[in-house]
């Protein structure tokens, strides 16, 4: 009864997830050239899979459900799809993969997670491990759990699985969340290679990862900023161990250089005020920017020759009705409050200029 | 005729442009005059809003500090001669944490109207969350060593806003620019609080969240906790982090400017 439940669920999942991934599309053709991985022939995988379950003895009725499960393969299916259905064959005499299969139908549902020391176990067959790893390394990323999904991935290669790109997808993913730069941006780089044959959301996200990446620095407060994200996902998933103390400390460490450096900066006068924009080290702004663009610093005396240039041409006036204009918009800068003392303020060059005006005809 | 007429209009322009250039200067001049009237109000408002925070936060310090010396006394009562008055007193004590609480819905107010700080409002937000924390467990009773240390946490919070608040107007004090002498390019509207004190709040308010991990850490095995409860209060933390990190990334975009 139970053998069979199991065997149930293994169809269920082969059945099911094509529909879900149908809109990616993975080529089965290789590419020569300088990369260093193409994309698995799925008809290579099934032939592999079935030839694995030969050594394993399976009973000729395993052998027939499995058939089954790759009996509606199409060169054209996706790596995932066959990751799964590869899981799905292995799971038919394997109750740690089926145990595996269970645990990745469903989103995390339990603060402790199962241990899966067979994955690592050098007792468990490498074509098993190694794409079982990169099976459960894909459900861990979207459990937010980046750091065991990083050492899930550690040292796989695409050559040594049937889903090369995933591999290196979910590496970049982990790696980029980490903050993990370079680690992120060779995966990425090695994604890249056969980005034809990737899926194409891997490629787009790839891309923007990329260059995210190449802009991160450290010790800068998008740098602090981005790790204390990773703090409150560490604290929300109710870890209170060493790795999240150790970004915690980095974090203030950080804050620290970042402090230090604006108390040096104002203590050589001037706080990055002026410039518009503070250090460009530390990607903070300053707190009193150039409202305007002004030269500062100059160090020139500042005197210039006077040039009559005569005022008979009417050079530098303006004509009248934009002069009206200027005159009228200065006093609409000023808030309300200031309305009177500026009509006063008119009211007495007005009137000066009549003075004038009547004392020299 | 034309000649003179021509001559005399050219002669009446020069006067004209000359009254024109005078006119122009004495209106840049009262320009200049109405922006040093509008930089020392600014400066004057600050001044006046500082110095009103501080006093409203060394209030709360004060009363915060006689509620934690209270809450250590009560916590030494042996728990089987935790009568009825002992609860009067637990209560008695929650009040006065809750007039805490009403003060820094004051100070944050204040700092909202103002509007030009980012990270101040947040400490001050997190401090009174802890009140409200503190006023719960005084009102069942419990004066433990968390309450205490919730306790301690806040008195070391608003003595942080205190050290912040007084630098703020040191710093007003030596900025002060004499009248008439504003630079150029100078804001109109410089912040209530300057980047390198909040970047302080920040640090601050992280050093808290790091000290709590700490404490919970003790409690763990290895990485992940495991007690609902526990996971309760990392879940906590988790939002407050997310809080500071906002706010880190509001000041690094420059959204108080």
């Amino acid at each position: 009864m139970m053998i069979r439940s199991r065997k149930m669920l293994c169809v269920g999942i082969a059945i099911a997830l094509p529909l879900a991934w149908a809109v990616a599309a993975l080529g089965g053709e290789t590419l020569s050239g300088s990369r260093s991985w193409n994309a698995p022939n799925p008809a290579e995988v099934k032939a592999q899979a079935l030839a694995w379950l030969d050594q394993q003895k399976a009973t000729a009725t395993v052998r027939q459900e499995a058939e089954v499960l790759w009996s509606d393969m199409s060169q054209n299916s996706n790596e995932v799809e066959v990751l799964y259905r590869l899981a799905a064959t292995f799971a038919l005499v394997d109750k740690n993969v089926l145990g595996l299969l269970h645990l990745c139908s469903k989103p995390k549902d339990q603060p402790l997670l199962p241990p899966q020391q067979w994955l690592t176990d050098p007792a468990t067959p490498v074509f098993v491990a190694h794409n079982m790893r990169v099976l459960y390394a894909r459900w861990l990323v979207q459990n937010d759990l980046y750091d065991d999904a990083l050492e899930m991935l550690a040292d796989l290669k695409p050559t040594d699985v049937v889903a090369p790109a995933t591999l290196l997808f979910y590496q970049s993913v982990a790696a980029h969340t980490l903050l993990q730069k370079e680690k992120g941006l060779q995966a990425i780089a090695k994604l890249m290679e056969g980005a034809e044959d990737a899926p194409r959301r891997y490629v787009a996200l790839a891309r923007l990862m990329e260059e995210d990446l190449k802009g991160l620095q450290d010790d800068t407060l998008d740098h602090v900023a981005r790790r204390m994200n990773d703090v409150r996902r560490r604290l929300d998933l109710g870890h209170a161990g060493r790795k999240v103390r150790q970004v915690e400390d980095s974090i203030i460490e950080s804050l620290d250089k970042i402090i230090k450096k604006l108390e040096e900066q104002q203590q050589q006068g001037g706080g990055g005020g002026g410039g518009g924009g503070g250090s460009p080290q530390d990607n903070i702004r300053s707190s009193g920017p150039a409202a305007d663009s002004v030269p500062i610093g100059g160090k020139g005396p500042g005197q210039v020759e006077r040039r009559n240039i005569g005022s008979g041409s009417g050079w530098g006036n303006l004509p009248p009705k934009e002069r009206e204009e200027a005159l009228q918009k200065l006093g609409r800068g000023f808030p309300a409050q200031f309305r009177e003392v500026i009509e006063e303020y008119f009211r007495r060059v007005a009137a000066e200029g009549a003075k004038d005006n009547s004392s020299n005809p | 005729m034309k000649e003179a007429e021509r001559k005399l209009e050219e002669a009446q322009r020069e006067g004209a442009v000359e009254k024109q250039e005078e006119a122009l200067r004495e209106l840049e001049q009262a320009k200049a005059a109405l922006e040093e009237i509008l930089r020392q109000m600014r400066e004057e408002e600050i001044q006046r809003l500082l110095a009103m925070l501080e006093a409203r936060i060394r209030k709360m310090l004060e009363m915060q500090k006689k509620v934690y010396v209270d809450t250590v006394r009560l916590d030494q009562v042996p728990p089987p001669d935790r009568t009825e008055s002992f609860d009067i007193q637990c209560g008695r004590l929650s009040s006065e944490e809750r007039a805490i609480v009403a003060e820094a819905d004051k100070a944050l107010a204040l700092l909202k109207e103002d509007g030009t700080a980012v990270v101040f409002p947040e400490a001050l937000e997190q401090a009174r969350e802890d009140m409200q924390q503190v006023v719960r467990r005084l009102a069942q009773s419990k004066v433990d060593e968390i309450t205490q240390a919730i306790e301690k946490d806040i008195i070391s919070a608003l003595e942080e806003m205190i050290d912040a608040l007084q630098k703020a107007q040191k710093d007003q004090q030596r900025q002060k620019s004499p009248p008439g002498k504003s630079k150029p390019g100078q804001p109109q509207d410089p912040p209530l609080i300057d980047v390198l004190a909040e970047l302080k709040m920040i640090r601050a308010m992280q050093m808290r969240v790091n000290l709590r991990t700490e404490r919970y850490s003790k409690l763990v095995q290895g990485e992940q906790a495991d007690k609902p409860e526990l996971i309760e209060a990392l879940q906590r933390l988790a939002e407050r982090e997310a809080k500071i990190y906002k706010v880190t990334r509001d000041l690094e975009l420059g959204r108080n400017q």
